[in-house]
Order: C-alpha cells, then structure tokens, then sequence
C-alpha cells in the first residue's frame, strides 16, 4: 500500500508541476508586452511605472528563473496580486472558493438523489418502458448545456413563478441559511442536471452487470425480496466506480461552475476568473486557472488512492 | 467471366478451425446504411444534414451572391433603413412569428430565422476544424505511439495526461483570453488544438491492440517497412473508430464553442453564433422567451443529434471490432 502512495504522490508532484508550467508559459507568452496587457494599450505611460511593473513581474529575467520564482511564490501561497483591484489573488480565491464549492456540493448531491434511484430503475426494468423512457430522459439531459438549463430555470422559477432570485448570492453568514439556498437552489439544479445523466448512465450499466453475477442469483434464490437484493447486494458493489466518478466531477465542477456563476452573477471563483479574463487582468488569470487546475489534479489523486483503499484489487493490479 | 478464388468457402473453413473470421464483411452500401439505423439515429442525422445544409449555404450567400439568394441579412435591422431599396423596413423589434419573419426578431429588429441558419456556420467550422486535427494529428501521433512504444510513447503520453489533466473549460478560457483578437480561425484553432489531446488517447488504446494482431505480426515477420506497417495497416484499422469518436466529441465541442460564446469570448459580434444568440436574447426574457427558445432549441438539438449518431457509430463499432 505504501509504495502505491508514493507512486501516485510522486506522480502528483510530476504532474503539477507540468501544470503550473503549462499555466505559466500561457500567461507569459502572451502575445505583446505583459505591461501593455496590465496598463492597457493606451494609458499614458509613465516610465517609473513601467520600470517597477517589469521589476515586480522580474520580466528582465530568464524565462525558467521567472517561473521558478513564481512557483516558489505559489508554493507559499502567494499568487500575486491584481493589478486592477489590488487585492492578492489567494485572498480572492479563499474568499470565493466557498460560494463555488457549496455550488459543485450541491449540484453532486441532487444529482446523487435522482440518479441513483433512475439508474436503479433502469437496470431492475431493463429494456422495458420505465427503463427506455428513463434512457430517453438522461439523454436529453445530458445533451442540453447547462448555462441554457439556467436560463429557462430562471425563466420558470424567477419571471413566471417568483420563487427564487433570478441572480445574486446572499451568504450563509450575514442572511441565514434560508435565504442562502433561495439563491443557491437554482443555480445548483442547472450544474445538477448534466451530473445526474452522468451518474444515473453510470448505475445502471454497472447495476446491469452486477445483477448477472451468481451471488445475486443465489440471494434470489434465497427469496430475499427484490428491493433487498437490489440496494444491499447490487447497489453496494456498483457504488465503487459511481464514487470515482463523483470525485472526479466535484474537482471538474470547482471549474465547471464558470458560465453558470456568470450568468447568475454569484460571487464564486469562476466568476472572478471571467471578469479577469474580460478586464485582461493576466496575474488573476494564471492565478485562478493554476488554482482549479491543481485542486483538481490533487482530487483526482485522492480519488485513486480512496480507490485503492477500498478496493484491494486494485493495490496489486 | 472473372476466375473467382473461393474467398468465402476457405475463410468458413479457417473460422471454423480457429474460431477467427479475418475476411473482410462485404461492404455495407450507403442505402444498407441508412436502412439499418433505428429511425431515431436517422431523424438525428436529418437534422444535422439540416443545419450543415443551412450553414453552407447561408456562408455562400454571403461570400459569393452578396446575399441575394433567399434567405434574410443575418445582420440588416429590419425596422431601419434598408439602402437597396431606398425606404425604411417595416420590422419591429422583438416580434412574434409571421411570414416575414418565420421566428420573429431580435432586440434589434433582426430576422432570427436568418441569424439562427448563418449561426451554425460558427459551430460548423469549429467541428470541422477540431475533428481534422484530432483525427489526422492526434491519430497518427496516437497510432505512432501505440505501434513503436518506447520512449516516444512515454514522452507524448506524457504530455496528453498533462494537458488532459486541466479541466478542459479552464484550460480553453485560459488560451482564449491570451488573444485580443477572437475570430473564427483563432477560436477553432485553439479548439482544434485542444482536441487533439483525447484523440491522441483513443487512437493509442486502439493502435496498441491492434499492433498485437496477427496480421501485423504476419507483416513484421515478412519484413515490412515498420513505416508501410503504420500507415498500411494500422493507421486504417485505428480510422474507423476514431471517425465514430470524432462524432461524440463533436457534441461536446459544440457545447464548448456555444457556452464562449454565451460568455462573449468566441467570435465577435454581430457575427452570429447559437450561443451570443442566447446571450443577447437572455436580456429580454421577461418580455419574449421565443428568442430565447429557438437558438437554444438548435443548439440542444444539434447536440442531442450528435449523441445520438456518435453513439450508434461506436456500438456498430464496438461490435465489428468484438469480432475482428
């Protein structure tokens, strides 16, 4: 066990730093003078203020100097600091990073609550109509984007119904818990959707395969009743890979949440990430990008690890 | 009349002895293909037929008529002054549908019919753009690794985990915002780049199982050029399943293409795409939801057809393969 950690934490550390050079590289070769980028084209340009941006950013130095300052920087948390707000960018992603993961939590968890139950379905009433009908839905689930679920959520449940905001974000701290799922409701239920055809594709096709294993047969032959078998014997092995994948997509989500955070204007990472990108403002970019990326190779890691723990074939395989 | 070798008697012998059919199956004629698919997979590609029908010629209206041809400026305001006629348009903005305008108009009094056709173009290139460099770059560089290994293998593996290791939206928002400049060639470039990544990874797993068939074990033995190998005999049999990929993977680059748009960070306006589409008429979804409904029912339908096909292809190939 501990050499298939320290296989998979090796590996973690190869691959992040491949990461954050990748990130690196992007933001500093783009195209034209970072200073133009961070000043914008046509602001007067005083020379002190160009000198110190260009001392701050160490543009004068190697590129593999630069990138080691940067990652030794990174490594103890600092990111730098916008050059538009002039806040550090690790403060903005701790501030933030809760609105987005509560977002990702809730959108895994209702999925979680439909699929299991649809996949269940599908597989117990395979090929008859509760599975093909099911079959039909996911697929169209999963086909439409998420950003156009929001819209017509908001459309439904904001303009016609006036249930839930259409946008805003109201904190668990300073408005209650009430008031903080009235605004979370719906853009979670947009980011549930596309999951929840993930997942419940997911159940069923391993619940298909576990229930044409023989100790099935024999706890049908024992007469237990077809719920028992289908939650305790069926279920419980299924549930492996359904893990994996929801570890997987909670670390996609922490990124995925972009376009719905836009569009119900939430104060999470991903918004900040597009408003950087809108205002050009490089050093929150790389920031942020390098941020989701790292969190979501290091779940991943925790994933296979978690993975292995549980199951023991894995550890030799 | 041709002498015929008995193909099919001597191949059912050496099946029946080895349990191997190695004889090609007869061609399946495009008729025969049609025919076979469930009406669902032929209601699907109907409908992407449709758009990429409507794109083209749409773009040839443009490009090449000035358009004259029939179909409405994409970008003319309808209740404004049209100059080749001298009079002003009788166009109101956000209308219902009507015989003028068959899906109404925009926020600016433009025809979302006609914008809604010249938007599929956008989407058209980026699919095109992204299936050829991740079949033709991604496939040979996968294919490659998968019959050489070595070195060459860990180092191209390599860097695919990496790039497939960002969560490909960020990564995409990331490039993206490197350019000042979005048109359509920067956009499905960096799409297309993108792409090949997972195309390199697909075309690996199937080169590597069949480099250790036995008819390129056959080949090796009788001394073929390893390049004539590649290229004769793995490179075709990896094509097929790649091809039936690059239909999946195209619903997902839709999506991707249609949500930078949403942002505002694909191409820019007025140029229209399904995805701005959304994004402008979102605005006004208190007053008119129609204009809301029709890009997003084209672009969930597009993708919806995509899934579908792509997934009818992989099963067919999924069977063929399970007996090759």
């Amino acid at each position: 066990m501990g050499k298939v950690i320290a296989t998979r934490l090796a590996r973690l550390v190869a691959t992040l730093l491949a990461v954050t050079f990748l990130t690196f590289s992007m933001t500093a070769l783009l195209p034209g003078d970072p200073v133009n980028a961070i000043l914008g084209v046509d602001a007067v340009r005083d020379p002190e203020v160009v000198a110190k941006i260009r001392l701050d950013l160490g543009l004068d130095d190697p590129f593999l100097v630069r990138y080691f300052n940067w990652l030794g920087d990174a490594v103890t948390g600092d990111l730098g600091q916008s050059y538009i707000t002039d806040q550090q960018v690790i403060t903005t992603i701790s501030q933030r990073l809760p609105v987005t993961a509560q977002l990702a939590f809730m959108a895994i968890i209702m999925a979680l609550i439909l699929a299991i139950p649809i996949g269940v379905l599908g597989a117990y009433k395979q090929g008859k109509w509760q599975d093909s009908s099911t079959s039909a839905g996911v697929q169209v689930a999963l086909s439409i984007p998420n950003f156009i679920v929001g819209i017509f959520l908001i459309w439904l449940f904001s303009v016609k119904l006036g249930w839930f905001p259409a946008s805003n974000w109201n904190r668990i701290s300073t408005d209650g818990l009430v008031e903080n799922l009235k605004t979370a409701i719906l853009p979670a239920s947009a980011l549930a959707m596309t999951q929840m055809a993930i997942f419940s594709r997911l159940v069923r096709s391993d619940m298909i395969a576990t229930l044409q294993e023989n100790y099935i047969l024999a706890a049908r032959s024992k007469g237990l009743s077809d719920r028992f078998i289908l939650l305790r014997h069926a279920l419980r092995p299924s549930s492996l890979s359904l893990m994996t994948i929801v570890g997987i997509n909670f670390g996609a989500l922490l990124g995925g949440t972009v376009i719905i955070e836009t569009l119900f204007a939430i104060p999470g990472v991903g918004f900040r990430l597009i408003n950087a990108i809108y205002q050009r403002d490089i050093i929150v970019i790389q920031g942020i990008t390098v941020f989701i990326a790292t969190a979501y190779v290091v779940i991943n890691t925790i994933v296979d690890l978690l993975y292995a723990v549980i199951d023991p074939r894995i550890r030799k395989g | 009349m041709k002498p015929e070798f008995p193909r099919d008697r001597l191949s059912n012998v050496s099946s029946s002895v080895t349990g191997i059919t190695d004889v090609a199956p007869k061609k399946a004629t495009i008729r025969e293909v049609i025919q076979a698919m469930p009406l669902r997979v032929k209601l699907a590609s109907l409908w992407l037929l449709l758009v990429v029908f409507g794109a083209v010629y749409a773009k040839i209206d443009t490009a090449w008529f000035g358009g004259s041809l029939p179909l409405q400026n994409p970008n003319f305001q309808t209740n404004g002054f049209d100059r080749a006629t001298g009079t002003f348009g009788t166009g109101e903005p956000i209308e219902g549908m009507s015989g003028a305008h068959w899906l109404g108009t925009d926020a600016i009094a433009r025809d979302t019919f006609a914008r809604l056709v010249h938007g599929g173009w956008v989407s058209l290139v980026v699919v095109v753009v992204s299936a050829a460099c991740g079949v033709i770059i991604g496939g040979f560089l996968g294919s490659l690794v998968g019959f050489v290994r070595g070195r060459t293998e860990t180092i191209i593996m390599a860097t695919v985990d990496v790039i497939l290791a960002f969560p490909a939206l960020v990564l995409l928002l990331a490039l993206v915002s490197i350019f000042e400049v979005r048109n359509l060639f920067v956009i499905s470039t960096v799409i297309g780049v993108l792409s090949i990544p997972a195309y390199t990874r697909v075309a690996r797993a199937n080169s590597l199982a069949i480099s250790s068939r036995e008819f390129v074990t056959a080949a090796r033995a009788i001394g073929t050029k390893p390049s004539k190998i590649l290229f004769r005999e793995v490179i075709p049999n990896v094509l097929p399943t790649l091809l039936a990929y690059a239909m999946v993977a195209a619903a997902f680059v839709v999506v991707v293409e249609g949500s930078l748009s949403f942002l505002g960070l694909s191409v820019q306006l007025p140029t229209p795409t399904w995805g701005n589409m959304i994004n402008q008429a979102r605005r006004d979804i208190k007053i008119n939801v129609a204009q809301v409904v029709w890009p997003s029912l084209a672009l969930s339908v597009t993708v919806l057809s995509l899934n579908q096909v792509g997934d009818y292809f992989q099963q067919r190939r999924a069977v063929k393969g399970s007996n090759l």
